[in-house]
C-alpha cells in the first residue's frame, strides 16, 4: 500500500465490480481512487467536512438553502449530484441512499475503517435510517469491496453529456450507436461507456478501432477456467448440481475481459454440443468441455475438432468413450454427428453456403461405420498410480479401460482425490488393444476438391486418409485387437485430417458462426468471404479460427448493413438474440454486479419461467434451435431464416418476456433493492434472507437513468442506443415517452417533494424515491418489451 | 367481430363462484377447484361437441427402440420358442449375459419369465388383403413396462402398427443393397432428419416447411370458424413446443399454431395458492381475474409498475405496429408476441367460464394401474421416488394439458357454445429415447413406463368428458392417440445399447381403433433376385435366401439371417445355429444389424388416422402428397384398416 494523502479504502477483496464497469481494462488503484472522491459538492476532491456534511443533510431531506448552509456549495449541483448518483451512493445496497449510507460515507471520509467503526452504522437494525433488513452489504469489508469498485465508474452524471451522447441531435450518438451494434454482435453486451471507450481508441476509422479491438481480443490471457471455479466451489468429494458449472460461466461471460473469445466458445458449444440433458451431466466434465472450447476458440479449427473427438465429456455425451474397436459393430452415435452437425452436414455446399447442385450427400452410411470404427479404443485418462487402487481390486490393471472420475471404491477410506476430478478434463487416451483393426472407409473427395494451400490437406494426405487400411496385428500385442494404442492414435488423427480437409467445412462452419454472431440470413457473398478466410488466412493456413472471426465480424455486411445491402437484403439482415444474450445484454448494458461474485442464473432454462436456454443444456445435439430454421409467416415468406426463433413459441415468448421483464424492473418490498433491477432467478434476492445469500442477488444499476429521468424522451434516447442499437423508430420513443408521462408524472403528486424550506417527511422522500423509481423501471421495461431490444439488426 | 364475449362469460361466472372467492373478490385455483367439487363429480355438465374429434400425436424423440416395444415371445408352431431365442441371441453382446438391471450391460434382451406379464393375445383373424397380416398364432410380448398398455390392448382400444417409417416407394432389402428399385428417403439414420420425415409426410424433402398436421388444417379450413368468424384458438396445440408436424404453407392466424405449457395448471389441485400465479399479483394486461398463467404467466410486470394500463397499451401497441425499415425478424416476433396474448386470454377466460373439474386433472394426479384397483394411488406426473417411473413425468403433464383443453372446446370456437371448437390436433412428446449406451438400461423402461402410465391416464381422462347429446359416449370416441419416432433401432448390440435404424413400431390408441391387433404389411423377394445379391465387394457379406412362405408371417423383430445360420457374422461373432430354421424366415425388410425396412410407409399410417379425422379419401393424397408413392396399396378409403371410419 502506498502513502496518500487523502483518506483511502483499503481492502483486499478483488475488484469485483471494476471488472465489471471496464471488461476489457482494469483500472489501476489510482484510477479508483480518483473516480471515488463523494464529491457531491462539485468542487473537485472530497472532505469529510463538507462532503460527509452534505451527503448527511440531504439524507435527512433537507433541501435548498437548508442543505448547504455553511458549506459554500450551490444547492442544485449537490441536488442534482446526489440524485444522479442516488444508486452507487446506496453503500449498504439496501436499495435507496439514506441516511446510513451518508453517515457510512461520512465516517469513511474521516479515516474510520473496519468493522468497529462502522458495523454499528452499517449492520442490520444498527442503523439510524431504514436499512432494515435489506442491506446486501453489512460488514466494513464488503462495503470497503463495493468503494473500490463500484465507485470507479465517472461519478457525476450529467444530463448534457448524455444528450450529446444518445440525443437524437447528440453530436456522438451516431458513433455510439455504431459502437453498440458491434459490441452487441461480438460481446455479451455493452454500456454506453464501454462503447465510448472502444470509439475513444486512436486509429482512424470505426472499422480500423474494431480491428484493434478484434486482436487485443485475440491476445487476451484466458480467464481462470471454469473448472478451477467449481473446484473452488466444491468441497471434495462432494460436487454440486451441474447449475455451478453454469455460474461459473455466467461469471465469465458477464464479467469477464475476453468477451469474444467466451462469446466464440459458446457458439462452437452450440454446433458441437455437449449437454446435461444426456450422458455428460457430472459438473466437471461439462466445465471441462467449456474450458476446452475456450482455450481453442483462437487456435485452429482442427484442434477444436480434435478437441471434440479427445473430449471424455463428448465421448460420454455421444457414446465414443470406451468404443471398443472390438464390438462387434462400433457405437455409430459420434460419428454420425461429428460429420453432421460439427463439421460437414449432410449435403456437400458450394463455397456461398449454398447445396451444390443435386444435393449430393457429404457422406454414406458406410462412412458413418468408418468413422465409428475410426473413432474407437479411447477411455478416460486414468493416471492412477498402484497406491491409487481400490483396496477391493489390488491387482487392477493400470491405466483401467473402465476408470472414471467418478469411481467410488467400495472399501472404506479410499475417497476421490483432486487428482481424480482431473480426469473429467483431461483428454481421452488411447487403450492397447481396443482400437478397431477394421478397414475404415472415411469421407470421398478428391484433391483437387479440397482446393488448399495447407500442408495437412496436401493432395497425397488427402488420398491416403480417403481409407484407413485394416491393420495387421502387432507384434507383442494379445487380446483385443491387436493394434497398439500409438498405432490407434495415428489413425485418429488421420480421420480428424479427412473431415478437417473436407471442403464443404468452411461453408458449413462459417455460415453457422455468422448466424451466431451477425445475421440469420448471410448473404451468398457474405459467406464466401468467410469461407475464403477459413480456407487460407493469407499465410497458407487452413481453419485460422482468428482469420475466421476477424472476416465475420469485420465484414462491411455487419458493419454497415444499411450501404451495402439491397433493401430485400436488407429486411432480412439481422438475428433475434438468443435468450442467454438478452439476459446477458441487460446486465451489463447496466454494470450489473453480484457482490459476492457468484452469477446463480440456475434453473433457467423453463420455457414458461424461465429464458428456454441456458448454457451447455441443450435439449439435444441438435441445439436449442437449428441454423436453417425457417418459421412460417414474416421470415419464410422472405426466405429467410431464423434459429433462434425455433425456441420462441407463443408459451416462451411470454415466459421469457416475463423473466426480462421481472429481472429489471423488479422491486422489492419496501426498504429492499428497490432502486436497482435485480435478478431473481436463484431467488437469492430476497431481502430477509441472510447478507451472505443476497451478495449472490445480481444487481442492475440504473445510475445513467436516475440522472435523466425528468425527461422521458432522453431515457428512450439511451436506452434505444444501449439496448437496441439505435434501431427503436422516433414515433415509437415518442410514443414511449408519452406513456412513461402519462402513467408516473413527475410534475405533479409524489415526484414533487414539499418546497424549500420544509423538511420532507420520511413517507414523502418514500413516495418521491418510489416514483422516480416508476419512472426509471417502467421505461426499460417498456424498452425490454419492444421488438426492436429482441431483434439485433 | 361479434362474439359473445368472454368477459360476459366470467363474469357471470364470478357471480356464482363469488361465494368460494373469499374476499378477494377473483377467481384462484382454490376456489376453481371448490366449485368443481360443489358441482360433483358425475354431475359434470361440460361436454364436448357431437361431432368433436381430436389427433394426439406422442412423438419419442430419439429414436425409440422397437425392439423394446413388442418382442417375440412365442412361436406359432406349438410352445416353441424359436423366435424368442432368435431375439435374445441378436440382442446379446459377447460376453455379457442377460441380466435386465439398471446396471450397464450390452446384453439388451429380456428373458421370458420377465415377458410373460406382458404377454398379448395372439389373434387368428383374417388378414385384409394385401396389406395387413395378423400374428397367426405367433404371440409377441409387450415391453414389460407397458402394463396398462398391455390391458387396452386386451381390451381393443390400442393397437400396434408395426414395420412402419418414412418411405418414398417401397423397398426390400435385395433392393437396397443392389441400389435399385425406387428413391430412398434422405438422410436416413439422421435424427432431426428423419424427424422431420415423420412429421412432414414427405421423405425426400430437406428442411421441409410444412408437417402433416399443417396440411390437415389447410385442407379443412373452416372447422372450426370462418376468417370472418375466427375461433379463439388454432387448431393445431402443442404442448412440446415448435415442431415440424405442425408448420404450415399459409400466414393465416386461424392456422398459425398455438404452443401453450404444462406448468401452472398442476397447480390447481394444491391447496395453497400457486407461487407463481401469485393472486395478490396484478398483471398488466387487466386480466382482472388473474387466475391461470397457463401459457408462461400474462406479460406482467411483476411488482414494479403494478397493473398500468398506459404502459401495458404503449407495449400492446409497438408489438403490432408497422416496422420500419421493414425488417422480417422483428414482423415475425410482434406476430407470435400478438398471437401468445390474444390465445392466452381467450384460454384464461375459457377455463374461468369453464373451471376445471377434478374428474380430468385427478387421473393425473392419483395413477390406478387399469385392471389393479388394488394399487396404490401414484401421483404420475410427480411420482414417488420409490415408483420405477419416479422424476418428472412430462408427458402425462403435457397430456394433462390436452385434456384440460379438449374439455374447454366448447368455449373456444368463434361463439361459445354456439359454434364450439370440433377439430384439434394436438403434439405433445418424450425425449430420451437415443438409447446408445448405458441409457438403454438406465432409461428406456422408465420412459417406457411414463408413456404406459401417461397414456393410461389420460385415457381416463378422456372417459370423463361428456359428448354432447349421447350419454353412451365420452371423449374416448372422439380423440385418436398415435405416437411416432424418429426411427426404429438396430436389433443387434453394440456392445452397451443399440444404434440408429429405420422403421419402428407404434401404438395407436382411441375408442375409434380396431384394437387388440397387430398391424403391418410385408414384403417379399424371390428367387430370381437371390444370386445378385450375395455379396458386394468391400461390404459385409450379404445373405439372402428365399422368402417360401410369402406374406405368412410379419417379420416383427426377426434378426438377419446370419444369426440363423450358423456362419460367422462380421467381427468374428459367432452365431447360434437355431432349431427348425426354416420356421424362421429370412428378413427381407431387414438389414444386417437388424434395422428394420419399413413395410408400411409411416405416411399410410397417419393417413388411416386421419381418414378417421375427416379428411376425405378424394383428398387424402394431396394432405399427404407421397403417400400413394410411398405406399401403392393404401387405400383411400379405409387406409391401412385400423381405423372404424364415422
Amino acid at each position: 500500500m502506498r502513502a496518500s494523502s487523502r483518506p483511502r479504502l483499503f481492502s483486499s477483496s478483488a475488484l469485483l465490480a471494476v471488472a465489471l464497469a471496464l471488461p476489457w481494462a482494469t483500472p489501476s488503484t489510482a484510477q479508483f481512487l480518483a473516480n471515488c472522491p463523494f464529491s457531491v459538492d462539485a468542487v473537485t476532491g472530497s472532505d469529510a467536512a463538507r462532503d460527509g456534511l452534505l451527503l448527511v443533510r440531504h439524507a435527512r431531506g433537507l433541501r435548498d438553502a437548508a442543505l448547504v448552509t455553511g458549506t459554500n456549495a450551490t444547492a442544485t449541483a449537490v441536488d442534482t449530484n446526489i440524485r444522479a448518483n442516488s444508486v452507487r451512493l446506496d453503500v449498504n445496497g439496501n436499495g435507496r441512499f439514506d441516511v446510513d449510507d451518508a453517515q457510512t460515507i461520512a465516517r469513511v471520509l474521516l479515516g474510520f475503517r473496519g468493522d468497529a467503526q462502522l458495523s454499528p452504522i452499517v449492520g442490520f437494525g444498527g442503523g439510524q435510517g431504514n436499512a432494515g433488513s435489506g442491506a446486501v452489504r453489512s460488514t466494513a469489508a464488503a462495503i470497503s469491496a463495493y468503494l473500490e469498485g463500484g465507485c470507479a465508474t465517472t461519478f457525476s452524471v450529467s444530463k448534457t453529456a448524455l444528450q450529446t451522447k444518445v440525443g437524437p441531435a447528440g453530436a456522438n450518438r451516431a458513433t455510439n450507436v455504431q459502437a453498440i451494434r458491434f459490441l452487441t454482435q461480438s460481446t455479451f453486451g455493452a454500456s454506453l461507456a464501454q462503447a465510448e471507450a472502444l470509439n475513444a481508441r486512436t486509429g482512424g476509422t470505426f472499422k480500423a478501432k474494431a480491428t484493434a479491438w478484434v486482436d487485443e481480443q485475440f491476445n487476451l490471457p484466458l480467464q481462470p477456467t471454469n473448472y478451477d471455479y467449481i473446484l473452488a466451489r466444491a468441497a471434495l468429494p462432494g460436487q454440486f448440481g451441474n447449475e455451478v458449472t453454469r455460474e461459473a460461466w455466467w461469471k465469465q461471460a458477464l464479467t469477464g475481459p475476453d468477451q469474444l473469445r467466451v462469446r466464440l466458445a459458446l457458439a462452437l458449444s452450440e454446433i458441437a454440443v455437449v449437454s446435461s440433458n444426456g450422458n455428460s451431466s457430472n459438473s466437471y466434465e461439462l466445465a471441462g468441455y467449456m474450458d476446452m472450447l475456450q482455450a481453442r476458440s483462437f487456435t485452429n479449427f482442427r484442434d477444436v475438432l480434435s478437441g471434440v473427438v479427445r473430449s471424455p465429456a463428448m465421448g460420454r455425451y455421444l457414446d465414443h468413450i470406451r468404443n471398443d474397436g472390438a464390438s462387434t459393430n462400433p457405437n455409430e452415435n459420434f460419428a454420425r454427428e461429428v460429420l453432421q452437425l460439427f463439421s460437414v452436414g449432410l449435403t456437400k455446399l458450394n463455397a456461398d453456403g449454398s447445396n451444390q447442385a443435386g444435393d449430393p450427400p457429404s457422406y454414406t452410411e458406410d462412412i458413418v461405420k468408418g468413422f465409428a470404427n475410426a473413432f474407437t479404443g479411447m477411455a478416460f485418462d486414468d493416471l492412477r498410480t498402484p497406491a491409487d487402487r481400490c483396496p477391493e481390486l489390488p491387482t487392477e490393471t493400470l491405466p483401467s479401460w473402465f476408470w472414471q472420475p467418478d469411481r467410488t471404491c467400495t472399501t472404506a477410506g479410499s475417497e476421490l482425490k483432486a487428482t481424480d476430478l482431473q480426469g473429467w478434463r483431461r483428454p481421452m487416451r488411447m487403450f492397447d488393444n481396443r482400437y478397431s483393426n477394421r478397414q475404415k472407409p472415411l469421407l470421398d473427395y478428391t484433391a483437387a476438391e479440397a482446393l488448399s494451400a495447407d500442408a495437412r490437406c496436401s493432395a497425397t494426405a488427402i488420398i491416403a486418409n480417403r481409407v484407413l487400411p485394416a491393420i495387421a496385428a502387432e507384434a507383442g500385442f494379445t487380446g483385443g485387437t491387436r493394434v497398439s494404442a500409438a498405432t490407434g492414435n495415428a489413425m485418429v488423427e488421420r480421420a480428424i485430417d479427412n473431415i478437417f480437409c473436407h471442403p464443404t467445412v468452411g461453408p458449413f462452419i462459417g455460415k453457422s458462426l455468422i448466424k451466431f454472431f451477425v445475421t440469420s440470413t448471410p448473404t451468398p457473398g457474405y459467406v464466401s468471404r468467410v469461407t475464403a478466410a477459413f480456407n487460407n488466412n493469407g499465410g497458407g493456413v487452413r481453419g485460422d479460427m482468428k482469420a475466421v472471426m476477424r472476416a465475420i465480424l469485420l465484414d462491411d455486411e455487419a458493419l454497415t448493413p444499411a450501404t451495402v445491402l439491397s433493401a430485400t437484403d436488407l429486411s432480412k439482415f439481422g438475428k433475434l438474440k438468443e435468450p442467454i444474450l438478452r439476459v446477458s445484454q441487460t446486465i451489463r448494458a447496466f454494470n450489473g454486479y453480484a457482490a459476492s461474485g457468484k452469477y446463480k442464473l440456475h434453473n433457467i432454462n423453463s420455457p414458461e419461467f424461465g429464458i428456454s436456454q441456458n448454457v451447455l443444456q441443450s435439449p439435444s445435439v441438435f441445439n436449442f434451435f437449428h441454423p436453417e430454421f425457417a418459421p412460417p409467416g414474416p421470415i419464410a415468406m422472405a426466405s429467410a431464416n431464423a434459429p433462434e426463433f425455433e425456441i420462441t413459441t407463443t408459451t416462451s415468448i411470454a415466459g421469457t418476456a416475463n423473466f426480462l421483464g421481472t429481472m429489471v424492473a423488479a422491486t422489492g418490498p419496501r426498504d429492499g433493492l428497490r432502486q436497482h433491477g435485480y435478478l431473481r432467478a436463484s431467488g437469492n434476492c430476497n431481502p430477509f434472507s441472510t447478507p451472505t445469500v443476497r451478495e449472490d442477488c445480481i444487481v442492475i444499476d440504473y445510475s445513467d437513468l436516475y440522472a435523466i429521468l425528468d425527461d422521458a424522451p432522453l431515457m428512450f434516447d439511451y436506452l434505444n442506443v444501449v439496448l437496441m442499437g439505435g434501431s427503436l423508430p422516433q414515433a415509437a420513443r415518442d410514443q414511449f415517452a408519452a406513456a412513461i408521462d402519462a402513467a408516473y408524472p413527475n410534475t405533479t403528486g409524489a415526484c414533487v417533494l414539499p418546497a424549500s424550506p420544509t423538511i420532507a417527511t420520511q413517507t414523502q422522500l418514500d413516495n418521491f424515491d418510489d416514483c422516480r423509481r416508476s419512472r426509471v423501471k417502467g421505461a426499460v421495461w417498456l424498452a425490454m418489451h419492444a421488438p426492436e431490444f429482441q431483434i439485433q439488426q | 367481430m361479434s362474439k359473445k364475449t368472454t368477459s360476459q362469460d366470467r363474469r357471470d361466472f364470478l357471480k356464482t363462484g363469488a361465494a368460494f372467492a373469499a374476499t378477494s373478490g377473483t377467481a384462484t385455483f382454490a376456489t376453481l377447484s371448490q366449485v368443481a367439487e360443489a358441482a360433483g363429480s358425475g354431475t359434470e355438465t361440460t361436454e364436448i361437441a357431437s361431432d368433436y374429434k381430436a389427433l394426439v400425436c406422442v412423438f419419442l424423440f430419439g429414436g425409440q427402440d422397437h425392439s423394446n416395444v413388442i418382442i417375440p415371445y412365442q412361436d406359432s408352431a406349438a410352445s416353441g420358442t424359436n423366435e424368442y431365442s432368435v431375439y435374445s441371441d441378436a440382442r446379446s453382446s459377447t460376453g455379457q449375459a442377460q441380466n435386465e438391471s439398471n446396471n450397464p450391460t450390452g446384453n439388451l434382451s429380456y428373458s421370458r419369465a420377465t415377458l410373460a406379464a406382458t404377454a398379448i393375445s395372439s389373434t387368428a383373424s383374417a388378414v385384409p388383403a394385401g396389406f395387413t397380416t395378423d400374428v397367426y398364432g405367433r404371440q409377441f410380448a409387450l415391453h414389460p413396462s407397458f402394463s396398462a398398455l398391455k390391458a387396452l390392448y386386451d381390451q381393443g382400444s390400442v393397437a400396434v402398427i408395426a414395420n412402419t417409417g418414412p418411405l418414398v416407394a417401397p423397398i426390400d432389402r435385395h433392393e437396397w443393397f443392389n441400389r435399385i428399385g425406387g428413391l430412398r428417403p434422405s438422410s436416413l439414420y439422421s435424427h432431426d432428419d428423419q424427424q422431420k420425415a415423420w412429421m412432414s409426410g414427405t421423405a425426400r424433402v430437406l428442411n421441409p416447411q410444412v408437417g402433416i398436421a399443417g396440411r390437415i388444417a389447410e385442407a379443412l379450413p373452416t372447422a372450426n370458424g370462418t376468417p370472418a368468424n375466427p375461433p379463439q384458438i388454432s387448431m393445431l396445440v402443442s404442448t412440446a413446443g415448435i415442431n415440424t408436424f405442425m408448420l404450415t404453407g399459409n400466414n393465416d392466424p386461424a392456422l398459425k399454431p398455438y404452443q401453450i405449457g404444462v406448468g401452472s395448471l398442476g397447480r390447481i389441485n394444491d391447496t395453497a395458492a400457486p407461487a407463481f400465479c401469485d393472486t395478490t399479483t396484478a398483471y398488466i394486461n387487466a386480466n382482472t381475474a388473474k387466475a391461470y398463467c397457463i401459457n408462461g404467466g400474462p406479460i406482467s410486470i411483476s411488482s414494479g409498475p403494478v397493473g398500468n394500463a398506459t404502459m401495458y397499451s404503449a407495449f400492446r401497441n409497438r408489438v403490432t405496429s408497422a416496422y420500419s425499415p421493414d425488417n422480417v425478424y422483428l414482423k415475425q416476433w410482434g406476430g407470435i408476441m400478438d398471437q401468445s396474448i390474444k390465445t392466452e386470454r381467450a384460454v384464461n377466460a375459457a377455463l374461468l367460464a369453464n373451471p376445471l373439474n377434478e374428474d380430468t386433472v385427478r387421473t393425473f394426479r392419483e395413477y390406478v394401474p387399469t385392471g389393479n384397483a388394488a394399487a396404490t394411488p401414484l401421483d404420475i406426473v410427480n411420482p414417488p421416488t420409490a415408483d420405477v417411473a419416479s422424476g418428472f413425468n412430462g408427458l402425462a403433464a403435457q397430456l394433462r394439458m390436452v385434456a384440460t383443453l379438449i374439455r374447454a372446446s366448447l368455449a373456444l370456437g368463434p361463439t361459445a357454445p354456439a359454434q364450439p371448437i370440433k377439430r384439434q390436433v394436438f403434439f405433445v412428446s418424450l425425449g430420451g429415447f437415443d438409447t446408445h449406451g448405458d441409457e438403454f438400461w438406465r432409461s428406456n423402461p422408465t420412459l417406457n413406463k411414463r408413456i404406459d402410465r401417461a397414456l393410461d391416464a389420460f385415457w381416463q381422462a378422456l372417459g370423463n368428458i361428456k359428448v354432447s347429446g349421447d350419454p353412451t359416449k365420452t371423449a374416448r370416441n372422439q380423440v385418436t392417440v398415435f405416437t411416432m419416432s424418429d426411427f426404429g433401432r438396430t436389433l443387434d448390440s453394440n456392445g452397451k445399447g443399440s444404434d440408429h435404424g429405420w422403421a419402428g413400431h407404434h401404438f395407436v390408441m382411441g375408442g375409434a381403433v380396431k384394437g387388440g391387433k397387430i398391424y403391418g404389411a410385408d414384403h417379399n423377394v424371390t428367387a430370381a433376385q437371390i444370386p445378385t445379391d450375395v455379396s458386394i465387394a468391400g461390404q459385409k457379406s450379404r445373405y439372402m435366401i428365399e422368402d417360401t412362405t410369402a406374406g405368412a408371417m410379419p417379420r416383427i423383430g426377426i434378426p438377419p439371417l446370419w444369426y440363423l445360420s450358423g456362419n460367422t457374422g462380421p467381427g468374428g461373432k459367432a452365431r447360434t445355429a437355431i432349431p427348425n430354421a426354416a420356421n424362421f424366415l429370412p428378413l427381407n425388410h431387414s438389414l444386417d444389424r437388424g434395422e428394420l425396412l419399413p413395410s408400411m410407409a409411416s405416411d399410410a399410417y397417419v393417413a388411416t388416422a386421419a381418414r378417421w379425422f375427416g379428411i376425405p379419401a378424394a383428398t387424402i393424397s394431396t394432405v399427404f402428397p407421397t403417400l400413394l408413392t410411398a405406399h401403392p396399396a393404401f387405400d383411400t378409403n379405409n387406409g391401412v384398416g385400423f381405423m372404424n371410419l364415422v
